[in-house]
């Protein structure tokens, strides 16, 4: 054995593209990604003298809601029914093929917990027998205020399984978020994925069973941490847009730095983003797929086109006024073969152009910049790179400073125990970030308190 | 009449430009009431913009606008009859309903709300609102400097309780602030109810095409969130054709050491120029955000005091914006250049999209801005009831200096 290592692999939709990692080397390989026996060959064949930790997928492109999503229906609690059916659409064109049924009934919370209505429980029943009948196998069920207590989503749910043991549910406070709009959207996406999700996580884990009980199973989330097969499986949203995040965390790896400024350079321009502490800075108002916005984290990345020359001053500038160095990347692996034609010229002929941006962009870089020309696909060296992580977003209401403390502790407390679950390293787990903004127009001692933790696995790579 | 309608396809538009004329919206997000208004008008159709003395000078108008917290708006979306119970509620205490309606203020998801009240009653919408921006309180208002009075106030909140205040407008801004809070965040008002006639000299006029003009040149040049598409063989890129070619670190300033690098004009230089001539904005400075963090005011507004400090790295001038959920005051090396009831607002050079404190990290590239109020709030009235020292600044407005 020549010492211990992760694999991280991204699937494509057409390819699989796979990285080794080592405190020595990185070694890539390839292969058709519908071709599972070429797929656990050359998983083999990269990890071949090397005990494999870890193997993390970014299956971001193979959970394309559009593509794999299934319709579901849909159950909104809400205290006051909307009149008229107002405001009870959506207007992406994504979503609309998603719902096939829709209905809502009265209960819910406010951010804080209290309730505003009870629920209607007879009609939950009403609604779910309704359901079935129209052939609904996957319920996505959201209430108002889940966030601030999800008592009644979980009453509904309750009540729906012990009649009805077969549908599945979504609710809106496991996929998280605030807003009742991006969160009810990014549950239906959800659900609409639970059949996806199972089956790509059963595929992977599976390719990954014959390297034995030591090396573990793990997903790409958008926010650039790791999260478990279990969580996939239940959380499919959590691995939407996680390429963007893993290339971002891939720059930084090979780039040797945890804090940077990466221009992820692509044959049209680049793409911006912070790594901070090994992870990309995510917000939760980007729009997801299909232009939805989904209350979830993914990496905020801002893109800078037009001519090479151009793109590349205008990076420069962005590098020489950032604290943390600067990171060109070329964004995606140079091609296998000497002489490409067809679907790899052009692939080549991409990279090429990719290649001259980037170091036409890093000859003006500051010194302390680094050009990163990586071995491997970048998001699968992202992937393998990843550490556990976790972010949660909630509203809480203090009185006093001392109140706030308390209250905060303990959702800081809860985001570590996600990150020592996610398998980092015992005592490595800490918090990234925490911020309790006050909320505006309401009384002082209104907060929403947005925390980011992170930690480390046992081997440093 | 103007014969302006305001669509489902304007929603963009007026979602951008209620950003722009309010910090607290781009922090925490109003994308949701965009979502619903989408919804409501293509169940009802478009809704007719009018100005004030198109009409009618007996029509009845009352301004429409919402209270409280844009996070538990967002939360607690409307179930669409709450103008209904506003206006019946109104109708019953002044013995006839309300014939058009106007924003309290267009700024923020107050652009939204009275558009939807329109379509939902199938009311003319006044081309008007009484802030030209947000300020915290309801009766901080052009129509309470021209002696409106704010009540009967109909206040309403998504569980429908409905209670109708009869009081002074301090009194009655008290008071709904805290059913507010117990009634899950926010509340729908009706208010100012008066005729056409008294608009004409209490509103600011042109307010909701100004935030329309303003949304459309921040789509242009920043198209409703940046997001990267994930190909099958190609790492996650920006289209050439999503946004324009940008050096967001340029704001048409004296060149640097670093200016052989910069563009002749730039995405942020147009899109600066562009807004100037749309809102007569102005710029304060720019530069490296290198502080932001809880500051010392007053609790006597909702929300607590945040300071954030800007250095702009080409004159070497440090900039220190101080925030009460809004930005109230701008102090050029602790010389105030710009102060509230003036706008002043954060564009984010790298997103060409609006910001604000509570968005923003250290080390990113803001340009600060400065949008004159409306001529009323210069005066000594209108410095008064919304100038630094309503908000317990001890300073006099810069307009103040020479008088």
């Amino acid at each position: 054995m020549n010492g211990r290592g992760r694999i991280g692999v991204r699937l494509t939709g057409s390819h699989a593209r796979a990285a080794l990692i080592t405190d020595a080397k990185i070694r890539q390989a390839e292969c058709r990604a519908d071709d599972n026996r070429e797929l656990s060959r050359i998983l083999r064949d990269l990890a071949r003298g090397t005990s494999v930790q870890s193997i993390t997928w970014d299956v971001s492109a193979e959970l394309d809601p559009a593509r794999f999503g299934t319709p579901v229906g849909t159950l909104r609690i809400t205290p006051r029914l909307p009149a008229h059916d107002l405001g009870s659409g959506h207007p992406s064109p994504l979503l609309r093929p998603l719902v096939r049924w829709q209905a809502a009934v009265t209960g819910g919370h406010d951010l804080f917990g209290v309730q505003l209505s009870p629920m209607d429980t007879e009609e939950v029943l009403r609604s779910a027998a309704s359901a079935c009948e129209e052939g609904m196998s996957t319920l996505a069920v959201t209430a108002t205020g889940a966030p601030g207590s999800p008592d009644h989503e979980l009453a509904a749910a309750e009540l729906i399984r012990t009649v009805h043991p077969q549908v599945r549910i979504s609710l809106s406070h496991q996929v998280g978020g605030l807003g009742m709009v991006d969160r009810g959207a990014a549950t239906v996406i959800n659900a609409a994925l639970l059949s996806t999700a199972e089956r790509i996580v059963e595929r992977c884990a599976a390719l990954v069973s014959q390297f034995g009980p030591h090396t573990s199973v793990w997903f790409m989330a958008g926010d650039g941490g790791r999260i478990s097969a279990e969580r996939l499986r239940m959380l499919p949203v959590l691995g939407l847009s996680a390429t963007s995040a893993a290339a971002l965390i891939g720059a930084a790896a090979l780039a040797g730095v945890d804090d940077a400024l990466v221009g992820l350079a692509g044959p049209d321009g680049f793409a911006v983003g912070h790594v901070r502490d090994g992870l990309p800075r995510v917000t939760t108002d980007l729009p997801g797929p299909g232009g939805v916005r989904m209350a979830v984290p993914q990496a905020s990345l801002t893109p800078i086109t037009g001519s090479p020359t151009d793109s590349a001053s205008a990076f420069a500038l962005l590098a020489e006024h950032d604290q943390y160095p600067g990171v060109i990347a070329v964004a995606s692996a140079a091609p296998d073969g000497s002489s490409p034609h067809g679907d790899d010229r052009d692939r080549h002929d991409r990279y090429k152009a990719a290649l001259e941006r980037a170091r036409a962009a890093a000859g003006q870089l500051p010194s302390l910049s680094v050009l990163v020309e990586p071995p491997a696909d970048l998001a699968a060296v992202g992937a393998a790179s990843t550490e556990p992580s976790a972010w949660l977003d909630t509203v809480l209401y203090a009185e006093t400073p001392e109140e706030l403390a308390r209250k905060r502790a303990v959702v800081e407390q809860r985001a570590l125990t996600l990150v020592a679950e996610s398998g980092a390293r015992l005592g490595s787990e800490h918090v990234i970030d925490s911020r309790a903004l006050s909320l505006s127009f309401l009384p002082s001692g209104a907060y929403r308190l947005t925390v980011r933790a992170g930690g480390r696995v046992e081997v440093n790579t | 009449m103007t014969g302006r309608f305001l669509s489902a396809a304007d929603v963009p538009a007026l979602l951008a430009g209620a950003e722009f004329f309010s910090t607290s919206a781009v922090e925490e997000g109003i994308e949701f009431a965009g979502v619903w208004l989408q919804d409501v008008l293509t169940h009802t159709g478009p809704v007719q913009l009018v100005a004030a003395d198109e009409l009618d000078p007996d029509t009845l108008c009352v301004a429409i606008g919402a209270m409280g917290s844009t996070v538990t708006m967002s939360e607690l979306p409307p179930s669409g009859d709450e103008p209904e119970m506003i206006t019946r509620s109104l109708a019953d205490r002044l013995g006839s309903p309300p014939a058009a309606v106007m924003p309290l203020n267009a700024a923020n998801v107050n652009a939204l709300y009275p558009v939807a009240a329109a379509a939902v009653l199938g009311l003319p919408l006044i081309d008007c609102d009484g802030m030209g921006r947000v300020f915290p309180l309801i009766h901080q208002t052009t129509y309470e400097l021209a002696g409106m009075s704010l009540t009967p106030l109909a206040i309403v909140s998504t569980g429908h309780d409905l209670t109708l205040l009869e009081t002074s407008s301090t009194r009655a801004e008290r008071i709904a602030r805290s059913m507010a809070r117990a009634a899950g965040g926010w509340l729908l008002c009706g208010m100012y109810p008066g005729p056409a006639r008294r608009l004409r000299e209490a509103a600011i006029h042109g307010s909701v095409s100004r935030v329309l003009d303003v949304g459309q040149v921040l789509c242009t040049y920043a198209p409703n969130g940046v997001h990267a598409r994930e190909l099958g063989d190609v790492a996650p890129w920006p289209t050439p054709s999503a946004t324009p070619t940008r050096d967001p670190a340029s704001d048409g300033r004296p060149p640097g050491p670093h200016a052989a690098h910069r563009l002749t004009t730039t995405p942020i230089e147009r899109l600066l120029r562009a807004l100037s001539e749309v809102t007569g904005a102005e710029l304060v400075g720019g530069g490296r955000v290198m502080e932001v963090g809880p500051s010392v005011g007053q609790a006597v507004y909702p929300g607590n005091p945040i300071g954030t400090v800007v250095h702009d790295q080409d004159s070497g001038h440090l900039i220190r914006l101080e925030a009460y959920t809004e930005l109230l005051l701008a102090l050029t090396d602790g010389a105030l250049t710009a102060a509230v009831p003036d706008l002043i607002c954060m564009l984010d050079r790298g997103a060409l999209r609006m910001t604000g404190p509570e968005r923003l990290t250290v080390g990113d590239q803001v340009s600060v801005l400065r949008v004159p109020a409306a001529p009323v709030w210069h005066t000594a009235p209108g410095l008064a009831l919304a100038g630094p020292r309503a908000f317990g600044y001890p300073l006099r407005h810069p307009c103040e200096e020479g008088r």
